[in-house]
């Protein structure tokens, strides 16, 4: 075991967010917090950074209690990719990265070459070296992504938090960042815990997944054995139907059938017209809430690479 | 903060406006914009009006005029040194209230009605109900509101009008016009015109371009009069040099440090002891010691209200300056 | 579910040279550049004034005032005012403008704010409403050459930023913003008790003004001996953190998440950039535009890094200041007019180049 918290609780003295949670993760093993909002995902994070103070807890990574960690020892250890997380104006990705470094120099210290040599470790592990000249404010989503997970990286940490590292991102970058993570945690050991909404994009990538409800882990184990449709409607309130993936097996979860009224053709077609005058509109009733897009325009065709040189994660 | 020190600024440009005022008093003047040297020419003292006729009119330094149908009973008056003047006139019963800087004579030290001059509330002062108020500077804009309630007002601005001591004489001669007393006023013109003949005289023969020269400190930060003021007029007068000049144009520059030890003054004159500036405290500053005014131990203290007020005590002013810096002339 | 082969795999295969690391010892020269470029600056000042001294007379007259140099007899004026006028006052301009900007670039980058600038804090609020205090009282009067003026307006200045700091905590924390804001609401108080002062005692308005206008007419060795210290302090506590401030511009969670005591890191270095600019305020009221523009100006031309940013713009500030104050001695030779006006009349023409220019350049580093 690499990661063991035991008996946390954190959040506010008359509203616990966490209640005595426990969790295990291990090394090179990618564990997925899966929860509603509200739940206790972030904070759990936070408090393992200890960002957050924790009440009554044991965290202990490497046999190490974190909790009770100066903050620059923590961040040589534990490394936090938030969900689109900034970067500052101006400074290059490389100069990005490097910050990474920052628990590993003391107030004194300037960076070297072990430094860099790290850095460049991480860029070229992230595929963001060819971006080191680029300023950090001009790069894309999925890019800045990328710098960001290089510069956790850069800490060399044992065990790397994310926070909803995907949700800005689009498929092709939701899939090469976990990916990513999940070859990461296989090459060097390091264990991973990841907050994610997707349930089927936990399932996809997960060795364990954790489904939170109140501050506590409900369940926790291989994405087939959790991701169970009694479980996700106690825990999500709303009926969801799990497929099997027809490659892989692993679990998919979509919404049970939800009675949607008909799309109304002829107020769609009203509003696009920009010469309407809607005020016209003899005391409308707000279009129920239907997603516009499936109706104007069809999905995209679904296109699957013919060949994948490497395997489908189990 | 950036706020606050925009509004601090904006207060600071409005405050030098109306430090100008305190510091000079009040004055009025009759029309005479030209700050011309005052010569030996003793005509304004004779020209003067001897007719005190109802109704009058006054000309305003916003080119607009005063009319006054009788002499007026309830007086307001913002400017030390019109108090001053309507004091010496014995007009004072006409006052309805003083300014909170006049001190002088006692009878305006201890008025039993003060307004504040320099931050005018309109409201009190037309709670006052004057048939006249004396505005020296119009720095708050209570001028324009005073016209909106119809209150007459009587407004010559020191700054603009009164830059000599001709002006002031002027000024006199206004006040006399507008309380009816334009005998007494000429009376103290006379007094006053002898006592200034008597100076010019005894300065005549003096060079005016090898006169003395001096340095009139109006504060630590080098703040001085130039020729365009009254003040300038005094030592001009007296065939002294103002190293100041004429100001770059403004009547109280503030000169660099460095200028004021370059001009090597013969003669200081402070004006600004209430402000802790003592002669030793001048001699003390650094560099300071190469002035010959240092260096001759010709450093002078002067009652600033006296210097800088354009009222009747402008010539007592002149005449305790010619002691100091013609002592063997005058005594 | 097959995946897309990863591209980065592809991107990473490219070989490279690593960029050069910023260290201290690459950005000496920068460094030796600009401290050059203010001594002669600061040479020319001294040599410049309503007196025409010639420059050699006035090297002499400085070098005669090193210890152990003697460059002979020189005219009692010219050494009063090259060495007792100008000097201290070219100095004392050099040392608050770097000041000044060096506390408004360590401002800016704990507040991650470009608008932030020293006095955010309370400082000028405060600093006024102690030199007030002794303007309105007895004290003025009686204080001989060793002014109560400038311990008032550093204590002033001291308690409203200790003020604001108090009003902003809460618990262990001390969010960026309750700070800002308890600055600004701090700020309005001083300015209040300056303004109601000031109507109050009207004779001591102008004493008042003048030294919230501020300005080095009145600079002497005295007023530079006090403040150095303070600038001293400052520059030698603020300056080892320039690579955390780096860090602390992403957002205060993810610095934290990188391991910098954020909470330690603000108080140290927003307590020491106060300290100093109390001092400078203290010697020389307040001076805007300063610790606005100049950090500005070194972040568009060497890039956002405060190694670079931090001692650059002291350097700078110092040149800046010293050129605006010689402005304002100059531009009419004998009379003065008000050091902030000249410093708003450069200062936002030069930043509108710089941010034009930058923008030209896509915001790259020019």
């Amino acid at each position: 075991m690499t990661l063991r918290i035991r008996g946390l609780s954190a959040g506010y003295p008359a509203r616990p967010v966490l209640d005595g949670l426990d969790l295990d993760v291990a090394r090179g093993e990618l564990v997925v917090l899966l929860g509603p909002n509200g739940c206790g995902k972030t904070t759990l994070l936070r408090a393992i950074t200890g960002v957050l103070p924790a009440r009554a807890a044991a965290i202990i990574l490497d046999g190490q209690d974190l909790a009770a960690m100066k903050p620059r020892r923590l961040a040589r250890r534990v490394a936090t990719v938030a969900q689109a997380s900034a970067l500052p104006e101006r400074f290059t990705a490389f100069e990005c990265v490097l910050m990474g470094r920052t628990p590993h120099l003391s107030l004194f210290q300037s960076e070297g070459s072990r430094d860099v040599a790290a850095v460049r470790a991480a860029m070229e592990r992230t595929g963001c070296w060819d971006l080191r000249d680029r300023l950090a404010d001009e790069l894309s989503g999925g890019e800045r992504q990328r710098v960001v997970i290089a510069r956790a990286l850069a800490q060399e940490p044992r065990l790397l938090l994310l926070d909803e590292p995907t949700s800005h991102l689009d498929l092709q970058h939701q899939v090469e960042t976990f990916r990513l993570v999940l070859d990461l945690c296989r090459d060097q050991d390091l264990a991973a815990l990841a907050v994610v909404h997707d349930v089927t994009l936990a399932a996809t990538f997960a060795d364990r997944v954790a489904l939170m409800s109140g501050g506590r882990i409900l369940a926790c184990g291989p994405p087939a054995q959790v991701l169970r449709e009694d479980l996700l409607r106690d825990v999500y309130g709303v009926a969801v139907r799990i497929l099997a993936h027809p490659v892989t097996g692993r679990p998919i979860a979509v919404p049970e059938t939800v009675h949607l009224a008909a799309p109304d053709i002829a107020w769609l077609e009203r509003i696009a017209d920009p010469d309407a005058v809607l005020e016209d509109s003899p005391g409308r009733e707000p279009h129920p809430a239907v997603p516009l897009p499936d109706v104007a325009q069809p999905p995209p065709a679904v296109r699957l690479p013919v060949q994948a040189n490497k395997g489908v994660p189990r | 903060m950036k706020m606050p020190r925009v509004m601090l600024l904006v207060g600071a440009a409005t405050a030098i406006l109306a430090f100008a005022t305190a510091a000079c008093g009040s004055g009025d003047n009759g029309g005479s914009a030209s700050p011309g040297p005052f010569t030996d020419d003793p005509t304004p003292i004779q020209g003067l009006a001897t007719v005190a006729e109802f109704p009058t009119d006054i000309p305003r330094s916003d080119g607009k005029t005063l009319t006054l149908a009788g002499p007026p009973t309830r007086i307001v008056s913002l400017s030390p040194a019109a108090t001053e003047i309507i004091y010496a006139l014995g007009a004072e019963a006409a006052l309805a209230a003083v300014d909170n800087q006049a001190d002088f004579p006692d009878g305006a030290m201890s008025f039993s009605t003060k307004v504040d001059a320099y931050e005018p509330n309109i409201e009190a002062i037309a709670g006052l109900d004057p048939d006249l108020v004396i505005v020296a500077n119009n720095g708050s804009g209570i001028v324009e509101k005073l016209d909106q309630l119809n209150i007459p007002v009587f407004y010559q601005d020191i700054d603009k009008d009164v830059r000599s001591i001709s002006d002031v004489f002027g000024q006199i001669t206004l006040m006399g016009r507008v309380t009816g007393r334009s005998a007494q006023a000429t009376q103290l013109l006379t007094g006053l015109g002898d006592r200034l003949k008597v100076i010019q005289d005894g300065v005549q023969g003096a060079n005016a371009s090898t006169g003395p020269r001096v340095y009139h400190e109006l504060d630590q930060t080098f703040f001085t009069i130039s020729d365009e003021s009254f003040i300038g007029d005094l030592y001009r007068t007296l065939r002294a040099r103002n190293i100041a000049g004429s100001g770059g144009g403004s009547a109280y520059p503030q000169m660099t440090q460095e200028a004021v030890i370059a001009s090597n003054p013969a003669i200081i004159i402070l004006a600004d002891e209430e402000f802790g500036v003592t002669v030793e405290s001048v001699k003390a500053r650094p560099g300071w010691s190469a002035i010959e005014a240092v260096q001759n131990d010709r450093i002078f203290g002067i009652d600033p209200d006296i210097v800088s007020r354009p009222g009747p005590r402008i010539i007592d002013a002149l005449e305790q300056l010619a002691k100091l810096i013609y002592p063997t002339r005058f005594r | 579910m097959q995946l897309a082969p990863a591209r980065t795999v592809r991107i990473a295969a490219a070989p490279g040279r690593a960029p050069l690391v910023l260290t201290w010892r690459r950005m000496l020269p920068s460094y030796a550049l600009a401290a050059g470029l203010t001594c002669l600056v600061a040479l020319v000042a001294i040599g410049w004034g309503t007196v025409r001294i010639s420059p050699l007379t006035t090297l002499a007259i400085l070098l005669d005032h090193l210890p152990l140099v003697s460059t002979g007899e020189h005219a009692p004026t010219y050494d009063a005012i090259v060495w007792q006028v100008r000097a201290p006052r070219v100095i004392l301009a050099g040392m608050v403008g770097a000041t000044l900007a060096f506390s408004g670039a360590a401002y800016q980058g704990v507040f991650r704010n470009p608008l932030a600038e020293p006095y955010l804090l309370g400082v000028a609020a405060g600093a006024s409403v102690g030199a007030t205090l002794i303007i309105v009282s007895p004290l003025f009067i009686t204080a001989g050459l060793l002014s109560p003026l400038p311990p008032a307006a550093f204590a002033g200045a001291l308690i409203a930023v200790g003020l604001a700091y108090m009003l902003a905590r809460t618990g262990p924390v001390v969010p960026a913003t309750s700070l800002i804001l308890a600055g600004v609401a701090v700020s309005s108080v001083g300015t209040s008790v300056v303004t109601y002062l000031m109507l109050e005692y009207n004779t001591r308005t102008l004493a008042i003004l003048n030294w919230i206008l501020g300005g080095f007419n009145t600079a002497s060795w005295t007023d530079a001996g006090i403040a150095l210290p303070y600038m001293l302090v400052a520059i030698v506590v603020i300056l080892p953190y320039a690579r955390i401030l780096n860090v602390m511009q992403l957002d205060e969670d993810q610095a934290r998440q990188l391991g910098v005591d954020t909470e330690r890191t603000k108080l140290i270095i927003l307590g020491a950039a106060s300290l100093a600019t109390a001092a400078a305020v203290a010697v020389s009221g307040l001076i805007g535009f300063v610790g606005l523009v100049v950090p500005h100006g070194v972040r568009m031309m060497y890039g956002p890094d405060y190694r670079r940013v931090l001692p650059l713009s002291a350097f700078f500030g110092a040149s800046f200041l010293i050129i605006a104050d010689l402005i304002a001695r100059t531009i009419d030779p004998t009379f003065e007019v008000p050091i902030g006006v000249i410093t708003a009349l450069v200062g936002a023409p030069f930043f509108l180049f710089l941010l034009r220019r930058q923008q030209r350049y896509g915001g790259a580093r020019i």
